[in-house]
């Protein structure tokens, strides 16, 4: 996930937005020239921008990243609904223009679905291979990075290559099923498929959501310029200050050791990992799309205070919304969706659910993780679901307790370390020699500012509040010094190699 | 040019401040820390060299403000105590900002050439000093720096070199003299040695148990911290630790460290109040990163005579360094167990069998190769919890009884 993706990157930061170098460098300058060429260059400078970053920090899958997205341009291309059945050359519409100058029509999607599901082309079988093949050749390639790095874990993925795969079969699928028209600008799809803020962990925007900001050609507005160096304030203490704060403790129970670790520092080991995550990803996501919306672009929820939910679906529903949607979108409902029969629903399910497992990583863990989780949900529909709906209480007890026993499963790789670590949380073996009873307290006496933090921010109320007020003189004051407290954290933080080293 | 002028002329007339205040208030603030960092850059922040090309030059403040030098504060103040590597005893840490020492060697090695050898030598004249020629230290040392250290550093950039050797070759002499110069503070500070002296008597370890600890102390870093979490020692022994405790904090920084009833205690007090009957010692591997181990085994050997005149009795068990991890050791250019073992030898050389001891751990947590068990560790540096217990076993192992005579 963000956290993951980004350690990857070499020392240059070009692409960790929780650098300095990015913050007071790579992006202003990118936002200063942005304001100031001609509108009509802003895409390419959006692309060329993303490309230049991701060579500093990727130099050699920059080719493969340029290389994809010219054979699904072309898929795209070839892919379109059209009403009639030849192809019309770029050129030849171009009418004098440069090529990356053409627009494309944006009109509402229920209107291109109208149009063209009755096409006669649609189902024709040329059309059908051709989308199989297109899609293929992407899963293909995420499938041949994701084994080599399975079998060496040495072989590093290109940085984001999962996002940006994603992307690709997600604009396929619209353009074979002609929601949206294909693009007929290879630099705005490149900007689309490249943009620096998304290109690490997402969000992954549907090429919808992002023609909504390519029309407008990035048009400079202060107030979309201030809400979003708001987000970007807010997402880097959420980063900063909570999720890297809290990755210590995950961090000194490892470095203790589980099997070291008393009963209830296992259990708060699990809440602040659970809050790490979340507050990690969250993080990411806000400066993500406040660069987006900077640049224009529409604002994307990526995050809908998950842990205020009441089942793991519903938990899911909130969490990572991009991720969740893809493959509803794409997997589930082209499956058959809940419309099948019960035990195709369950199938359906079980198997996105290990797909979801698979994506976020190829060990064995994440497999059970996906299958515990799909298992839950099959659960909560088949019976769970009542019960949950009409006990408030005990729905949000449910939700806090299993979930943090869920990401146990995600957090640990190796099975036999993920056995002792359930067996301190439950401590049917009883308690081994070399655990400190007090190592509970000691933690919870450095953490519990943090987690008391982080907790008051999973509160939807909270959220609404911060949301309502973000105008407010006292909100801006406290996010201008929680922006420089977290600088304070970054400048200090690479200079200290034993930060993640305290014991 | 028309258009970029048009759109300035328009941000303007935007009433800015009004629409997006936070914007302008990052702005703002952005270009003050930037400005004080480059006014300061061969000040307050010579220290603080950038880690690379692109990183903002306003790091330097915030790295600064972590180790207590502020704009505001007094360059005179940080630059002396930089000077100062080692002062009259006991006046050391009053001054407060230990970043003030710490961060002469914590500049890392790949910065500009000049400015990077220069304050390394200053570090080994203070040591060399400290410990020979205290008259003429505090002439020669205190000339250069109060003021106009810019000048000084660049003029003594060549001449510094040459100081320098002179100075490794003063400070070696040092190394090499302390146990005999520890001999004599002890015939004066422990009655009982005298005879032992004299007898020529040596001790050699016997296996004993745990109620052999009831009068001892630990002092140390977070592994040690971890030996009293973890080794069941608790009832015991008494440990005074710290996470990140090097050397300097015992006596030099005069840390107050040591958690009492009544406060915080500085080494020197709690030493005072209470005596032991032995004394075990790990500390070294914070400090790599810092000073040359010269500079590092000066100020261990100055804290193993302090602790040996505050506690005339205790035996003093000087451990080595507990090596790191293969992947670490490998990486690290400077937490490597290389490195750790330039400093080991050199901590070795104060046992002397009688009343200091050298105990190294790593004979029973390390693999052929030298390195700690990789399965015994998650951070590479640290054992994990249930391991503590080998290095205790290690201890109960090489225990010292001596029967006076």
């Amino acid at each position: 996930m963000a956290g993951i993706g980004t350690e990857t990157l070499d020392s240059l930061n070009t692409l960790v937005f929780s650098s300095l170098e990015f913050l007071f460098r790579y992006l202003p300058l990118f936002l200063l020239i942005l304001f100031l060429i001609p509108k009509k260059m802003r895409c390419l400078w959006l692309l060329a921008y993303s490309l230049l970053l991701y060579w500093a920090g990727e130099p050699g899958y920059v080719f493969l990243l340029l290389g994809m997205a010219v054979v699904n341009f072309l898929f795209g291309l070839s892919l379109e609904v059209r009403k009639s059945a030849s192809l019309e050359a770029p050129e030849e519409t171009a009418k004098g223009q440069p090529f990356w100058e053409q627009r494309t029509e944006v009109r509402p999607v229920g209107e291109w679905q109208e149009l063209f599901l009755r096409d006669p082309e649609e189902d024709s079988p040329r059309r059908k291979i051709l989308f199989i093949l297109a899609v293929s050749c992407n899963l293909l390639l995420l499938a041949w990075f994701k084994l080599n790095n399975a079998f060496d874990k040495s072989f590093l993925l290109p940085v984001g290559l999962s996002f940006y795969i994603f992307k690709n079969l997600s604009y396929l699928s619209d353009v074979y099923r002609g929601t949206i028209p294909a693009e007929h600008s290879p630099v705005r799809f490149g900007a689309y498929l490249c943009m620096f803020p998304q290109i690490v962990s997402g969000p992954i925007m549907r090429y919808s959501d992002a023609l909504k900001g390519f029309c407008f050609e990035h048009r400079f507005s202060l107030y979309r310029l201030e809400s979003g160096v708001k987000r970007i304030a807010a997402g880097l203490a959420a980063k900063v200050l909570i999720a890297d704060r809290l990755g210590i403790l995950w961090n000194d129970l490892q470095t203790i050791g589980f099997e070291s670790i008393s009963t209830p520092l296992a259990w708060l080991g699990a809440a602040g990992y659970s809050l790490q995550l979340y507050f990690d990803f969250w993080g990411y996501s806000m400066i993500a799309v406040g660069i987006g919306e900077m640049i224009g672009l529409p604002v994307i929820r990526n995050f809908h205070h998950p842990y205020a939910a009441r089942s793991v679906s519903e938990f899911y529903r909130r969490w990572h919304m991009t991720l969740g949607n893809f493959f509803r979108d794409y997997v589930y409902i082209p499956l058959g969706g809940n419309r099948k029969g019960m035990v195709r629903t369950v199938c359906n399910l079980l198997f996105v659910w290990l797909l979801t497992g698979l994506w976020h990583g190829n060990s064995v863990n994440f497999l059970l993780w996906g299958l515990l989780l799909g298992l839950l949900v099959a659960a909560e529909r088949l019976a769970l679901r009542p019960f949950l709906e009409n006990h408030r209480l005990l729905s949000h007890l449910y939700v806090l307790v299993v979930l943090p026993l869920t990401w146990m499963v995600f957090a640990i790789p190796s099975l036999s370390e993920m056995g002792i670590y359930f067996l301190r949380l439950f401590p049917l073996a009883g308690r081994p020699a070399a655990v400190n009873p007090g190592d509970f307290l000691k933690e919870l006496k450095i953490f519990a500012p943090t987690l008391l933090a982080a907790a008051v921010f999973c509160v939807p109320a909270v959220g609404r509040w911060c949301e309502r007020h973000k105008n407010n003189t006292a909100v801006i004051i406290a996010l201008f010094f929680l922006f420089w407290l977290s600088v304070y954290q970054m400048a200090n933080a690479v200079n200290n190699p034993f930060m993640y080293a305290n014991f | 040019m028309i258009f970029v002028a048009k759109q300035v002329l328009g941000l303007v007339k935007m009433k800015l401040l009004k629409r997006c205040p936070l914007v302008i208030m990052l702005a703002v603030s952005t270009l003050v820390l930037t400005l004080t960092a480059h006014a300061n850059r061969e000040g307050r922040y010579r220290e603080y060299q950038k880690r690379q090309n692109m990183t903002p030059m306003l790091s330097a403040v915030f790295e600064g403000a972590k180790d207590g030098v502020f704009p505001w504060s007094r360059e005179d103040d940080t630059l002396l105590t930089m000077a100062d590597a080692a002062p009259e005893e006991g006046a050391a840490g009053e001054e407060g900002p230990q970043g003030g020492e710490e961060s002469i060697s914590e500049k890392p090695p790949s910065g500009n050439d000049t400015d990077a050898a220069a304050p390394k030598e200053d570090d080994a004249d203070g040591e060399g000093e400290g410990e020979e020629q205290t008259g003429e230290g505090g002439n020669t040392e205190s000339e250069p720096f109060p003021e106009a250290e810019e000048t000084a550093v660049s003029e003594s950039g060549s001449g510094a070199k040459e100081e320098g050797t002179e100075q490794a070759g003063g400070t070696e002499p040092v190394t090499g003299e302390m146990p005999s110069g520890q001999g004599v503070e002890e015939e004066n500070g422990a009655p009982w040695t005298e005879e032992a002296w004299n007898e020529d008597l040596t001790y050699d370890y016997v296996p004993v148990d745990e109620t052999y600890l009831d009068d001892a102390l630990f002092i140390g870093d977070s592994r040690t911290q971890g030996l009293f979490e973890y080794g069941g020692l608790e009832d015991h022994a008494v440990f005074y630790c710290k996470t990140s405790l090097t050397i300097y904090d015992l006596f030099k920084n005069d840390l107050a460290f040591i958690k009492t009833n009544s406060g915080n205690q500085t080494l020197t007090q709690a030493l005072s109040e209470r005596q032991f009957g032995k004394i075990y010692l790990m500390l070294g591997i914070n400090e790599m990163g810092t000073g040359t181990p010269e500079s590092f085994f000066t100020e261990y050997a100055k804290a193993v005579l302090k602790i040996r005149e505050l506690q005339p009795n205790a035996i003093l068990f000087v451990q080595g360094i507990m090596h790191v991890a293969t992947q670490k050791n490998a990486a690290d250019p400077i937490f490597n167990n290389f490195n750790i073992d330039v400093r080991n030898v050199e901590i070795q050389t104060l046992e002397n069998k009688r009343d200091i001891f050298y105990l190294d751990v790593n004979e029973v947590v390390c693999d052929e190769n030298g390195n700690l068990f990789d399965d015994w560790t998650f951070d590479q540096v640290h054992l994990k919890g249930k391991y503590y217990q080998i290095w205790k076993d290690f201890l109960l192992q090489h225990g010292i009884v001596r029967t006076q005579g």
